[in-house]
């Protein structure tokens, strides 16, 4: 790389570029894929970076980790097994819109941590939605509780949201390593917010006993569409989360490969005893269950913020860094919660995320290399899911939560979410700094 | 026009003044499935037909866009459903029907073969306009048919002064 472009510093045209990609994501002018890859040819063509660095800097065991928990997902939905839990649980609560209100959002905690948030409040959200029209309530509280419970849950677990899954490949922490640190407080968080949303919201909910009565007649075995099926998904769950764990521990087999190996065996699995034609035909539609869009966004961002990381801004960010926090280590992991929980609250954290690593990382300089960096990874991990709870656009399950709300006739307002919100999100990152203060930096 | 001969003869319209109810009582009077509402000038409206009721029985998370996809499970919904065509009766047609979508029409100077293309795509009976949308009449499944047998004799009969040639 030279240092100079057409007479001017190789840095500016990177920072440039950088700006470039969250200026249309702010202005919401463009879709995010198709200005992170045009951002990413820039940098090539401008001989920031060669296409080999280019094609070295795209993190492929993420890509590997969205794409086949995507295909798993996709593939399992058919079978109806989310919309039989949700019915389950509406039952088990006699169909009270107070208990509703607790164990839908537990349901969607649990399932955020091991899926995708978006994923899990698309298949919760509408079954959440048809549960209060039935039971005649306002589905507001619900879809609030839908967003904050899915962003915290989506915390706890290595796959539960995308920047933990960046942080996890890129610094190798494994699946047991965020269950351990981050499953505690994250339970400890879900309890909290349950009294805070019983005592705000769910005592006051109501409803009449014909609606109830109307609702515990629901047949939840109906929902349950190809029981075969079902049983592989388990199967190849149970064998991907073992990956996850003992294969990744023990075997060193990263999640990314264990995650498509999962995804091709219940590809293979579903199309057993079909003709080549139905096989293909599945195969297709399962591939089809891949967000395109978003793997194609993350590429280009890891090429673009690659491309900054190669003109050597990246290591002077985190040496000014440094220099503001005084070399102090847990001023820098408070900094960095704060920081990046105010930066999610308002934009896709995912840039975020992606940029700030290698800034991290070259921290190592200051604090240490390897284990010695962890506390700053838990701080910033923390800091980017919570921190997504803040507005209706701070992370993608909040714009889908709001978008159904929309369809549903019931469209929540950008102020009164954050009026709710934000003070719920500042308690969340309050007790995320007691807790990482407690435990890593002290 | 094209398709002027495949039109059903005097089809029964109704204006933007007709209550559900009205509506229903001429259809189930004539036995047809809908019934397009045509404003005194002559402009079209819509289309106020079963279908579109049905669409408002449902619940909203089962209407929706990547909504609930199946509805197995809700046992003893009909007489919440019930209660819905209760509220639906005195409502105005105009509040019922669903915006009619541009290729839901037959416009005047369209080919037979897209009017079946579309009858078989989109349903029967379907409402035929002119460019300024100024109601023509109906076209079905059935009034298609009989033009074509019409079309059919004609060829026969071209057909056997062909072979007395």
């Amino acid at each position: 790389m030279h240092d100079l472009i057409f007479g001017i510093p190789a840095q500016y045209i990177a920072l440039a570029i950088m700006g470039l990609v969250y200026a249309v994501i702010i202005a919401e002018k463009m879709n995010q894929a198709v200005i992170a890859l045009i951002a990413a040819s820039m940098a090539i063509m401008f001989g920031l970076l060669d296409q080999e660095q280019a094609i070295h800097a795209i993190d492929f065991n993420t890509l590997f980790l969205l794409i086949g928990m995507m295909v798993i997902v996709g593939i399992m939905k058919e079978t109806g097994i989310f919309q039989y839990v949700a019915i389950v649980a509406a039952k088990f609560v006699r169909a009270n819109p107070r208990g509703l209100l607790i164990i839908l959002s537990l349901i969607t905690a649990v399932f955020s941590a091991f899926l995708d948030n978006v994923t899990t409040v698309m298949l919760i959200v509408p079954i959440v939605i048809l549960l209060t029209e039935q039971l005649k309530l306002k589905p507001y509280p619900f879809l609030l509780s839908q967003i904050i419970f899915s962003n915290i849950g989506g915390t706890a677990t290595l796959i539960g949201d995308p920047p933990n899954i960046l942080v996890g490949s890129a610094v190798g922490l494994s699946f047991t390593d965020f269950l351990f640190n981050m499953g505690p407080i994250i339970v400890m968080m879900l309890v909290i917010m349950i009294g805070v949303f019983d005592v705000f919201w769910g005592r006051h909910l109501s409803t009449s006993n014909r609606a109830r009565a109307h609702l515990l007649r629901y047949e939840p075995k109906k929902s349950l569409k190809n029981k075969p099926l079902l049983i592989k998904s388990f199967i190849v769950l149970g064998l991907v989360m073992a990956g996850f764990t003992i294969g990744h521990n023990f075997l060193h087999i990263e999640t990314g490969t264990t995650a498509l190996a999962g995804a091709a065996l219940l590809m293979f699995l579903d199309g057993i005893g079909h003709k080549l034609p139905e096989k293909n035909k599945k195969a297709h539609a399962a591939f089809h269950e891949v967000e395109w869009d978003v793997i194609f966004f993350f590429m280009g961002l890891f090429i673009v913020v690659a491309s900054l990381e190669h003109t050597g801004i990246l290591s002077l960010i985190a040496h000014q860094i440094t220099v503001v926090t005084e070399g102090d280590f847990t001023k820098t992991g408070m900094v960095i919660l704060w920081a990046s929980s105010l930066f999610s609250g308002f934009i896709n954290n995912i840039p975020f995320v992606v940029t700030i690593i290698p800034i991290i990382e070259n921290m190592g300089d200051t604090f240490g290399h390897g284990e010695a960096l962890n506390p700053l990874w838990w701080s910033l991990v923390l800091g980017a899911c919570l921190g997504g709870n803040a507005t209706l656009i701070g992370a993608s399950a909040n714009v889908m939560v709001a978008s159904y709300a929309e369809r549903a006739n019931a469209p929540i307002a950008f102020v009164k979410y954050m009026i709710h919100a934000l003070p719920l999100t500042i308690l969340t990152i309050i007790i995320a700094n007691v807790y990482l203060y407690l435990k890593y930096f002290i | 026009m094209p398709i002027e001969d495949a039109l059903i003869p005097n089809p029964i319209t109704i204006n933007a003044e007709y209550t559900v109810e009205q509506a229903l009582t001429l259809i189930n009077k004539h036995q047809i499935r809908s019934v397009p509402i045509v404003e005194n000038s002559g402009k079209f409206i819509g289309m106020f037909g079963l279908h579109s009721l049905l669409d408002d029985l449902l619940p909203m998370a089962a209407k929706m866009e990547e909504g609930v996809k199946d509805l197995d499970f809700v046992v003893g919904g009909a007489p919440s459903a019930a209660k819905k065509i209760r509220k639906l009766a005195h409502k105005s047609v105009l509040e019922v029907i669903k915006k009619t979508e541009e290729h839901h029409y037959l416009k005047d100077d369209m080919s037979i073969l897209e009017s079946i293309r579309r009858l078989y795509k989109y349903g029967s009976p379907l409402p035929v306009v002119t460019k300024e949308l100024k109601f023509l009449g109906l076209i079905s499944e059935q009034s298609c048919l009989n033009h074509l047998n019409e079309v059919l004799k004609e060829v026969e009969a071209e057909e056997k002064l062909n072979t007395n040639l």
